[in-house]
């Protein structure tokens, strides 16, 4: 198995952090995210009732998170690969999110692995994001891996 | 209004209440939306096919929202997922339902935090683990409130 990203290249990304992004949790986002869960409830309309009480402070859907892009990395890997396949996730959550929350996401590969699988050679990237609120506490953290693959293999 | 689930009221080898899902090619496109995830196999069904796909598949991400939805309705308003670890095993796809489920495995204090530690996984309609996870919630306790 050879490597398609040299270990220079590999090198060069590896724990380098993106650039931050900041977002304010708001609520017509997070309706759109409930709503794609058939999660949505009353509460999330209770701003439509008048003197009802604000949709303000509403806890999020954990996984919510993911819709919050890291800035943009500033080292680049020439990515080989054009089959692409969620491989597993790792969340810890600290503290609930909520609406009205400014939250500051940035992200990093930490680890970049060939490996021999179902759908051949194999490219196992795992990223690390770390969400922090507008009081500087880190609320969540997220370990993502992905395979990326070479489709003809998948398709032998 | 759901009742609050309590630390105190939790048995290990309990069986979590089952969310059974029924996603839509509709709420992929949905999920992409809200995500941000605009991968095309998971809305392009010729794209799908052309990376050796047998269809579009369901988002990962969308999958873990399903059990995260399992996990946050069954601790309430009162509880909090503390973490959640899965393993994508296999393939879903849209027009056929998913089983959400999940089992209590352990239950401890910890630093003051009562935390059930549970095993997790999605279904399909054939029965085979398409995800397996573990996820630790955060409960109420009604005995640590006691006087």
């Amino acid at each position: 198995m050879a490597a398609k990203v040299p270990q220079a290249a590999r090198d060069a990304v590896i724990g380098v952090w993106s650039e931050p992004m900041t977002y304010d949790v708001e609520r017509g986002a997070v309706l759109r995210f409930v709503r794609t869960l058939n999660d949505e409830g009353p509460r999330w309309y209770a701003d439509n009732e008048p003197g009802a009480q604000s949709s303000d402070g509403l806890a999020v859907p954990p996984t919510f998170l993911v819709s919050l892009f890291a800035g943009p990395h500033k080292a680049d890997w020439k990515n080989p690969y054009e089959g692409l396949l969620d491989a597993g996730t790792e969340w810890q959550f600290f503290e609930k999110v909520r609406v009205g929350d400014r939250i500051t996401v940035a992200a990093r590969i930490t680890d970049m692995t060939d490996k021999q699988g179902r759908v051949g050679d194999m490219l196992m990237v795992t990223t690390e994001f770390r969400y922090t609120n507008q009081h500087g506490k880190l609320v969540a953290t997220q370990r993502n891996t992905v395979a990326w693959y070479e489709p003809e293999a998948r398709k032998a | 209004m759901t009742t609050q689930a309590h630390y105190d009221g939790i048995t290990e080898g309990t069986d979590l209440p089952v969310l059974v899902k029924h996603p839509t090619r509709r709420q992929l496109v949905m999920y992409a939306g809200a995500s941000g995830d605009f991968n095309v196999f998971h809305y392009d069904q010729q794209a799908a096919r052309g990376v050796g796909l047998p269809d579009v598949i369901l988002h990962g991400a969308l999958k873990t929202a399903f059990l995260s939805q399992m996990l946050a309705g069954w601790v309430g308003e009162g509880g909090m997922l503390r973490s959640l670890t899965v393993r994508y095993r296999d393939l879903d796809l849209p027009d056929t339902p998913l089983f959400c489920k999940g089992r209590v495995t352990r239950k401890y204090v910890e630093d003051g935090h009562h935390l059930v530690a549970c095993d997790v996984w999605t279904e399909n309609a054939q029965g085979a683990k398409t995800i397996t996870g573990q996820a630790v919630v955060e409960l109420p306790s009604r005995l640590a409130h006691s006087p």
